[in-house]
């Protein structure tokens, strides 16, 4: 059926047919594909959008060898998500400075999405949210993180977060001193 | 009532196999951004040395919050000030003719000794701070708004030389008190030490329109000035108007005259 085309005009065509597309194909580090909004995928992710500005999506899935299978589907599962609840883009602001930016607390089903998150899930969505540097899945998780620490001791977060205490006594003792000038009390 | 269904959502594991001191660092800087300074100071800075590492990322220092928090509220219950006022922070100051006076000091942000070292709060563009009994200025060089509300160590002739001299890039100063609190006496004109100045508000101060015309005269760019429960009336309220023609707003706000 397919007439003999030079590899140019083949290429051209592959082009114009995924420029068409409006999803892309995502690869994780164990093979796995996922079909993602294509508009979500640019909107959320800033890695994302500069690779499919510049034409360096794959028809055949884009690799993504930094990021498992089970943290790409949430990614994937987030965009979907996003893309049919939240219209706006003006959710996503553009200032990276972590105080100062507005924050917009999570809506219901961002905070049930990272909830019903194990631990380790978590850890690996917020590794590729960073990655793909997706500012408000970033935000999302990095909220969740937070609420699981505040309040708590540090031997209390070392055990949430199974965290080997790498500090000697001397550096303890050190770090006290160090940050005793927000709490003295002479 | 009945209990919210939870469909089909999976139980999060209790325990965690990742090594959370993995986290990159920037996952963790933003991460300690939403946690606020106290949480930083007293947990997570202990937990690890990656954690620390990320702590020490100068954006979470521009802006310190550390109000209504439940730490705050404890160490400022052990003091005599009124808990369900919220609290804050901060050091001690060189006001009142440089004698300082004893009180509670609850906390101090950026105060000498591990400043230098450190990159928080050089960089510190905002300070507010509100029922501090020991205030410092300095190691805030950087700083371009200032507000002490009820504040009640800081005051008196040289407040305003003082801070001009230690925050050079101070554009917006407030300051109130509970009472009247002699807080500029003949020495208004040295408002003009704060060279940057572009908004001043003061409450609860006991300054006569002489001071006021000082100040006027004294801030060198002033756009906003706001001032209420002043002790006198305007005396010379032409020439305060005359000044006042160059704001861009204001707000005064006199009192009923007095003898």
């Amino acid at each position: 059926m397919e007439v003999d085309k030079g590899k140019g005009e083949a290429e051209e065509t592959r082009k114009v047919a995924e420029a068409d597309r409006d999803t892309v194909t995502l690869k994780s580090s164990d093979g796995k594909l996922f079909e993602v909004s294509k508009e979500a995928a640019a909107r959320l992710s800033t890695v994302l959008a500069g690779m499919i500005a510049g034409g360096s999506i794959d028809d055949n899935g884009t690799d993504l060898k930094q990021i498992g299978s089970e943290a790409l589907e949430n990614v994937v599962d987030y965009c979907n998500k996003h893309a049919n609840s939240i219209p706006s883009a003006a959710l996503i602001s553009s200032s990276i400075s972590f105080n100062t930016a507005p924050f917009k607390e999570p809506e219901e089903w961002e905070r049930k999405f990272v909830d019903r998150l194990s631990h380790d899930a978590l850890f690996d969505l917020v590794e590729a949210a960073n990655f793909l540097g997706m500012e408000r899945l970033l935000d999302v998780t990095c909220h969740k993180i937070s609420e699981m620490m505040k309040g708590k001791s540090p031997d209390q977060i070392r055990e949430v977060f199974n965290i080997k205490n790498d500090y000697t006594k001397e550096e303890l003792e050190e770090i006290r001193q160090e940050l005793a000038w927000a709490f003295y009390d002479d | 009532m009945e209990a919210p269904t939870t469909g089909d959502v999976p139980v999060p594991e209790a325990a965690s196999y990742r090594d959370w001191s993995e986290l990159p660092l920037d996952a963790l800087a933003w991460v300690f951004g939403k946690l606020g300074a106290v949480d930083i100071l007293m947990g997570a800075s202990y937990v690890c040395h990656s954690w620390l590492d990320a702590a020490k990322v100068p954006e979470l220092w521009r802006s310190v919050d550390m109000s209504n928090h439940v730490v705050v509220d404890r160490i400022m219950g052990t003091g005599t000030i009124d808990k369900t006022r919220g609290g804050d922070c901060t050091a001690k100051d060189e006001a009142e003719d440089g004698k300082e006076e004893p009180g509670e000091t609850l906390f101090c942000i950026g105060v000498e000794g591990s400043v230098a070292e450190k990159p928080p709060s050089p960089g510190l563009k905002v300070r507010f701070l509100k029922y501090c009994s020991d205030v410092s200025n300095e190691g805030f060089s950087q700083l371009e708004d200032l507000t002490l509300l009820y504040c009640d160590d800081v005051g008196g002739r040289d407040v305003y030389e003082a801070t001009g001299k230690a925050c050079r890039q101070l554009r917006c100063f407030t300051m109130m008190h509970d009472e009247d609190h002699d807080q500029l006496g003949r020495e208004a004109l040295r408002v003009a030490a704060m060279h940057e100045l572009r908004s001043l508000t003061l409450q609860g101060c006991d300054d006569t329109n002489n001071e006021l015309v000082c100040i006027l005269d004294g801030c060198p760019q002033p756009h906003t000035l706001s001032f209420s429960t002043w002790m006198a009336a305007p005396e010379s309220s032409q020439t305060m108007l005359f000044g006042l023609s160059v704001l861009g707003s204001a707000l005064l706000h006199f009192p009923p005259l007095r003898k």
